[in-house]
């Protein structure tokens, strides 16, 4: 598998992207999560947040 | 075909939810499909397939979830501890779910919204999906809320951000499904509220396996009866929502009128050490015991004489059920799903919900009386064998299935 870095990996499911400094992240993991998930996957739910955050 | 059966929760506990999906898996396979059980385990918090190997652990990607929720402008969520641990936790297990694969299947049926709403997040191809409700996730939550805030309103609850959060759930996992399956006519006119329309909403009650329950019946409780004494009885999870405190209330202004019973509780949960505390200020010592969890429910309903059904909100309670299997006279909460289970006065009694005085009542008249005792259980008896088979809510459930395939 061709690991990929952060700002290819799991950034693009989060609609605000924060990083990961100084949080342990497996990044193989992370690479089998990414080639799993459909394309367009996004975090947080924005239908959820429409609910919670008005 | 290939069916995925997956809740959102814990696979590894017991009860009704689990004893579902085991019974419906076994009854597809008898009939030729490939029945697969995704969950998550408890004790390790992993994304797990039952009798697979491989794991998801939760653990490697919540870190990075919760961090990053936490930096996102998400005010409300990031001040409500329920909401963002169950947000963060499911993205988690959409993961897990991804990872060990949802695609190659030909239907999913989810065991409640969350999961159905966690699925239709990860699927890459379109494959019909059903949601069954087993109960209302958003009231679960306020009665939670409630069992340390005993005075919020419904109304105060929906208006937080848990609430919110729940009903949302609720609400958009019934809508991410193609078909919704409920057991009650309650669970499914709380849908139906929340918006979904009713031409998406299918009923088919829950069974029971009669010949196992037999089987099981046919055995010798070891606890004898204390002679002379008529034994009240509850089975089930010992948490708020199963309204088990009711029960000891009930109980204790019971024993001033009358002492010629005994209750076995049985059961375990979280709320023990605070009920067990409750029966020995109302100094029920000698007449309340709590067995704790059993092996063979069905051969201690051999014993009673009264089941009791406390609970605040229950769809189809299992255990109710195999009281009235069992022949023993039964009273309920007449509260949700209860009362479309008992006719009253002839398959059992209805109590005012949540009022212990009204359920001594109750009690009180049973206890006098061990001719209506024995007509409510065989009714209820012969009604459940006759409405209430595992084969009926099998070829209910393939039914609704067969819509979407």
């Amino acid at each position: 598998m061709e690991l990929k870095v952060p700002s290819d990996l799991y950034n693009a499911w989060f609609i605000y992207p924060g990083g990961s400094s100084g949080t342990m992240v497996d990044y193989f993991i992370l690479n089998t999560v990414a080639e799993n998930l459909p394309e367009g996957y996004l975090i947080p739910d924005a239908k959820v947040m429409s609910w919670i955050e008005g | 075909m290939k069916i995925l059966l997956v809740t959102y929760w814990w696979l590894t506990s017991v009860g009704g939810i689990r004893t579902y999906m085991n019974q419906l898996a076994e009854r597809l396979r008898t009939h030729g499909h490939e029945v697969d059980l995704m969950g998550t385990d408890l004790a390790t918090n992993t994304v797990y397939v039952a009798g697979q190997e491989r794991r998801f652990a939760k653990d490697t990607v919540l870190p990075l979830i919760r961090r990053n929720l936490a930096g996102a402008p998400l005010p409300a969520l990031q001040a409500c501890p329920q909401a963002m641990a169950i947000e963060s936790d499911r993205y988690a297990f959409e993961m897990g779910a991804a990872v060990l694969g949802v695609n190659q299947y030909d239907l999913i049926h989810a065991q409640d919204p969350i999961a159905a709403l966690c699925i239709r997040r990860i699927l890459r191809r379109n494959i019909p999906l059903i949601v069954s409700f087993h109960g209302s996730l958003a009231r679960e939550g306020y009665y939670d809320s409630r069992s340390v805030h005993p005075n919020l309103t419904w109304a105060e609850f929906r208006s937080g951000t848990y609430g919110k959060h729940y009903s949302s759930l609720e609400y958009l996992g019934a809508e991410a499904a193609d078909l919704v399956l409920v057991s009650s006519g309650w669970i499914k006119g709380i849908i139906m509220e929340s918006g979904i329309p009713e031409h998406k909403i299918r009923q088919v009650p829950y069974g029971v396996d009669v010949q196992a329950f037999l089987s099981q019946f046919a055995v010798e409780f070891p606890k004898p009866k204390p002679p002379g004494k008529r034994l009240i009885m509850y089975t089930g999870r010992l948490e708020y929502v199963k309204g088990v405190h009711i029960l000891i209330e009930a109980l204790g202004q019971l024993r001033q009128a009358r002492s010629d019973w005994i209750c076995w509780i049985i059961g375990d949960g979280t709320l023990l050490p605070q009920l067990q505390h409750r029966s020995m200020e109302l100094g029920l010592n000698q007449n309340v015991e709590f067995l704790g969890r059993i092996d063979n429910i069905p051969s201690a309903l051999k014993k009673a004489d009264i089941y009791v059904q406390p609970s605040l909100q229950d769809t189809q309670p299992f255990s109710l059920t195999e009281a009235q299997l069992a022949g023993v006279a039964c009273i309920a909460a007449n509260a949700t799903g209860m009362p479309e289970m008992i006719q009253e006065g002839v398959t059992g009694r209805l109590f005012a919900p949540e009022n212990p005085e009204s359920l001594a009542d109750g009690l009180n008249r049973l206890l006098n009386s061990s001719h209506e005792r024995r007509h409510l259980g065989l009714k209820a008896k012969r009604w459940v064998a006759a409405h209430r088979t595992l084969d009926q809510m099998y070829q209910g459930t393939w039914k609704v299935y067969q819509e979407l395939i």
